[in-house]
């Protein structure tokens, strides 16, 4: 089976844009898909007229089963297109207990009260909650909450499951042990999975496609990898991992960036179709450079603007500066083992011989 | 423990003590002061049985007519957009605007035998007598219901506002049908919130003294009973009376509690309240149809006595609006003294009630919250008892120990005097104004008054720049729900007033049953101006701290 989104558009009254614009993409069985942006990119609008919480203005939602035929739900309420869902703040049913929160998808579907509480029981079992059933939800921690709400999801066997900010609301240490978690679970169900999130960590750990948006347009979709080191898009290429932007040029095979006078050259990972002799732009990112003592040859000169210990590396941030002095300069991240380098000092920046994406200005 | 509050404290509970405690045991020892003769009179006469009968029969089928209204109403406001919405949710707490005695006679003349809607149809119809007889036991409920359905509509709107609607969506989602999830989500998430209303109705039911006195047609209920006691001079009868009808409200009241606490979880509404557009074509043909009825069923009392306030009394016989309109009814008000009377009386007891309100319900809350004063749980529930305790009972509990120099009273003789009114008043407003203060209060971090006086402020400046400030609002609300309520009183009034010290509601009455009903009209559009009024006043007042 697989989802398919056709030409989505939903606009809202009083707004000069749309919220979603014209957005397509698939998702097969099995794959998990990850919808991120920033708040107010549409991540959320887009889920929810999936879910059929809202009506799309414009577009088509249609799951296709292996032998060619297609189901049209666009217009389907949410009751007729049995997806689970699992919401930002769980929403379980704060008057029912854990296991007739789990049970109420299936009390809905009118299966006899023995049965329901027997299949919600084997539910909680695969979410790691095998004796909580009785508890009041209240007494729930956080990742126990969302544990039950992805248990009340799952239990009536939903050809899509969809999620909304899954992991938000738990604390750090957690959140990170929970990603790895729900990585695991979400390819056990063997579903189609769309998950809404803002933190490009969780779709990282997560997704096996990311989706990202940017006021309402999908602007790129593609594996982790293929977003992080050939963005097809100045968006895409901030949004996902760290980077600075800076101009460019080609010279037939490699990339050429001159900083106050000094060209330095790497290999072109991506590059835009048209001619060579265009201005462009290098996404550099932290693991493409290198420090070296101040007045090396073939490096920029910059300065330590800050200085952060990290365990097993230093975090530097450092200024270049482009002549006339002062008036435009390049603040990189970089990754260095060596923690000799004081801050307010000069160093040398170098650019390592790795692939870089360069775009159209 | 400082010894202020500790004075504070002794001082609130003896004055609440006397005012609020003993007026109730003087009238359950009055129950008794025959041993058991009066009680067994009780339960041998069959008026009294009867009283007893409609009076619960008048609450129950109050609280379900008020439910069948208010309930829909506020789903419907809450959950919807239609054409029409605005005017209707603009319009729909207005009968609570209407004080009960001017709802009472609004519907007399709309509705009653001379009515001007019974004369319409009688006339279309061309039926030779009226269609239908606004007395007894369904027309007491036809009036509570329009006058009471808005505590149902603002407890469960306000409900519905603090709902978090992703619990609907997560049982939509999950497949569940509309009623399924009103049935098993919505409905026994908002219990805290209907029961509460119930309760409301069912006290007010309770304790209505106007709907009975005035159309029951005969039909006894157990307030009206009190009075028609006291003032055949069965005093005893009249305290078992009120003993049972006190009861009635405290097992109500004990009751409702418990379905409420059974069901009470904290709505904590973070998706906001989304309107959904009606999606039915028929529907939304109808919906603004049905809206401008409703809605003129709202107005209609408030206008009809803005008409008949300016009908020429004894003008209007069988026509079926009145024929000739003048505005002598007003000019009459303003230039004879006997009229202008009631006026000044009821301003200026509302005025001394209230105020005695402001000053020892502030400290009382004050006390509850901010200090560990001793006594402050016993204060607690002090400043709440007149609020479980039908209002014809107060009155009759302060009848029964202010009428002689009694030593327990403080040897104060009230009744008959100008103050046994404003006294009523005070106690019966005691619970709304506590409640409010306490509620700002509460708002407040309490380490503020701390820090205002570690950084060396007297305890009467932090008092007056940061708790004052503080507990204004409630303030505010407080103070203005007290002044309409005691400005249009008419409950309490009715068994305690003198001619001297009438009120409005009392001359409203009395005009009525001369058969002034142009008069009765200028007194009730008059009281409503100044309803009016204090709620624009209260709104001025609570701007003004928002500018500061």
């Amino acid at each position: 089976m697989t989802l398919a989104i056709e030409q989505l558009t939903r606009r809202f009254a009083d707004a000069d844009r749309p919220a979603v614009d014209d957005i397509s993409f698939t998702v097969g069985q099995g794959e998990v898909l990850a919808l991120v942006g920033a708040s107010g990119s549409g991540k959320t609008t887009t889920l929810r007229m999936i879910a059929g919480y809202e009506q799309p203005d414009a577009g088509r939602i249609l799951l296709q089963n292996d032998n060619g035929g297609s189901r049209d739900i666009t217009a389907e309420a949410p009751q007729r297109r049995g997806f689970g869902m699992v919401f930002q703040h769980y929403a379980l049913f704060p008057h029912m207990s854990v296991v007739e929160n789990v049970a109420f998808g299936l009390e809905a579907r009118g299966v006899a009260k023995r049965d329901r509480f027997e299949r919600a029981r084997q539910a909680l079992d695969r979410v790691g909650l095998s004796d909580a059933g009785p508890r009041a939800i209240q007494s729930l921690s956080g990742g126990e909450q969302q544990r039950v709400a992805l248990a009340r999801a799952i239990v009536i066997d939903p050809p899509v499951l969809l999620l909304d900010e899954p992991l938000s609301n738990l604390d750090p240490a957690r959140r990170e042990e929970t990603r790895g978690w729900l990585r695991l679970k979400l390819h056990e169900l063997k579903s189609i999975a769309v998950f809404v999130t803002h933190d490009q960590e969780d779709a990282f750990a997560i997704a096996d496609r990311m989706a990202v948006l940017h006021e309402g347009k999908l602007l790129q979709i593609g594996t982790p990898d293929e977003l992080y080191r050939r963005p097809t898009n100045l968006h895409v290429a901030q949004f996902i991992g760290r980077s600075t932007l800076v101009a460019a040029r080609h010279d037939g095979s490699r990339a050429a960036i001159s900083l106050a006078g000094v060209t330095q050259y790497a290999p072109i990972a991506l590059m835009p179709g048209n001619s060579s002799s265009e201005p462009l732009t290098a996404v550099v990112r932290p693991e493409m450079l290198a420090l070296c003592p101040p007045g090396s040859p073939d490096t920029w000169r910059g300065c330590v603007e800050s200085r952060r210990y990290a365990g097993a590396y230093h975090v530097y941030r450092i200024a270049v500066e482009c002549p006339p002095k002062g008036e435009r300069f390049y603040t990189f991240e970089i990754e260095c083992e060596d923690g000799s380098f004081a801050e307010r000092t000069d160093v040398g920046v170098k650019l390592l011989p790795k692939p870089i994406a360069l775009l159209p200005r | 423990m400082k010894r202020r509050f500790v004075i504070a404290s002794v001082i609130m509970l003896a004055l609440l003590a006397w005012s609020v405690v003993l007026p109730n045991v003087s009238v359950i020892v009055g129950s008794f002061e025959g041993g058991l003769a009066d009680w067994r009179a009780f339960i041998a006469s069959p008026a009294d049985r009867e009283a007893l009968w409609s009076t619960l029969v008048i609450s129950v089928g109050s609280v379900i007519a008020a439910l069948i209204i208010g309930l829909p109403l506020a789903f419907l406001l809450g959950r919807f957009e239609f054409r029409g919405r605005r005017a209707l949710s603009a319009v729909a707490t207005l009968p609570a605007a209407l004080p009960p005695l001017v709802g009472v006679i609004a519907f007399l003349f709309l509705y009653g035998e001379s009515g001007v809607i019974t004369r319409a149809v009688q006339h279309v119809l061309g039926l030779e007598r009226a269609p239908w007889s606004l007395t007894g036991l369904s027309a007491i409920v036809f009036v509570h219901a329009y006058t009471m359905y808005v505590y149902v509509f603002l407890f469960v709107a306000a409900g519905l506002e603090r709902y978090d609607t992703t619990l609907d969506e997560a049982a939509y989602g999950l497949g569940a049908t509309r009623r399924h999830t009103l049935r098993r989500i919505t409905l026994p998430l908002l219990t805290p919130s209907i029961a509460g209303a119930m309760l409301l109705v069912f006290m007010s039911s309770l304790g209505s003294f106007s709907a009975p006195y005035i159309f029951g047609g005969g039909q006894r209920v157990l307030a009206t009973q009190i009075l028609v006691s006291k003032l055949n001079g069965s005093m005893g009868l009249a305290y078992v009376e009120t003993t049972v009808l006190a009861l009635a409200a405290v097992a109500a009241l004990l009751a409702l509690r418990w379905l409420e606490r059974r069901r009470r979880y904290a709505l904590t509404g973070k998706g906001k309240a989304t309107r959904v557009s009606v999606r039915s074509r028929t529907a939304r043909a109808l919906a603004p149809i049905a809206a401008i009825i409703v809605v003129t069923f709202l107005v209609l009392p408030h206008a009809m006595v803005v008409l008949v306030s300016f009908a020429r009394d004894g003008a209007w016989t069988t026509q079926i609006l009145p024929p000739e309109y003048t505005l002598d009814n007003f000019r009459r008000l303003a230039v004879d003294p006997e009229l202008w009377r009631p006026i000044t009386n009821s301003v200026g007891m509302s005025a001394v009630a209230t105020a005695g309100n402001v000053v020892v319900c502030f400290v009382a809350a004050y006390l509850i919250v901010l200090t560990r004063a001793p006594g402050r749980r016993l204060l607690q529930l002090l400043v709440v008892l007149p609020w479980a305790i039908p209002a014809t009972a107060i009155a009759l509990g302060l009848a029964a120990t202010f009428d002689a120099n009694r030593p327990l009273a403080g040897r104060v003789l009230l009744v008959g005097t100008f103050w046994i009114l404003p006294l009523a008043y005070f106690v019966r407003n005691v619970p709304v104004v506590t409640s409010a203060v306490e509620g700002s209060l509460r708002q407040m971090d309490p380490s503020l008054e701390d820090a205002a006086r570690g950084l060396g402020a007297s305890w009467l400046l932090a008092m007056r720049r940061i708790v004052l400030p503080a507990a204004r609002p409630g303030l505010v609300a407080g103070t203005m729900l007290a002044a309409i309520a005691a400005v249009g009183e008419f409950v309490a009034s009715v068994v305690l007033y003198t001619h001297a010290n009438r009120p409005i509601s009392i001359e409203i009455l009395a005009q009525l049953r001369s058969l002034s009903f142009g008069t009765a009209a200028a007194y009730s559009v008059l009281l409503i101006a100044v309803v009016l009024g204090i709620t624009l006043g209260a709104r001025l007042a609570e701007g003004r701290v928002e500018r500061i």
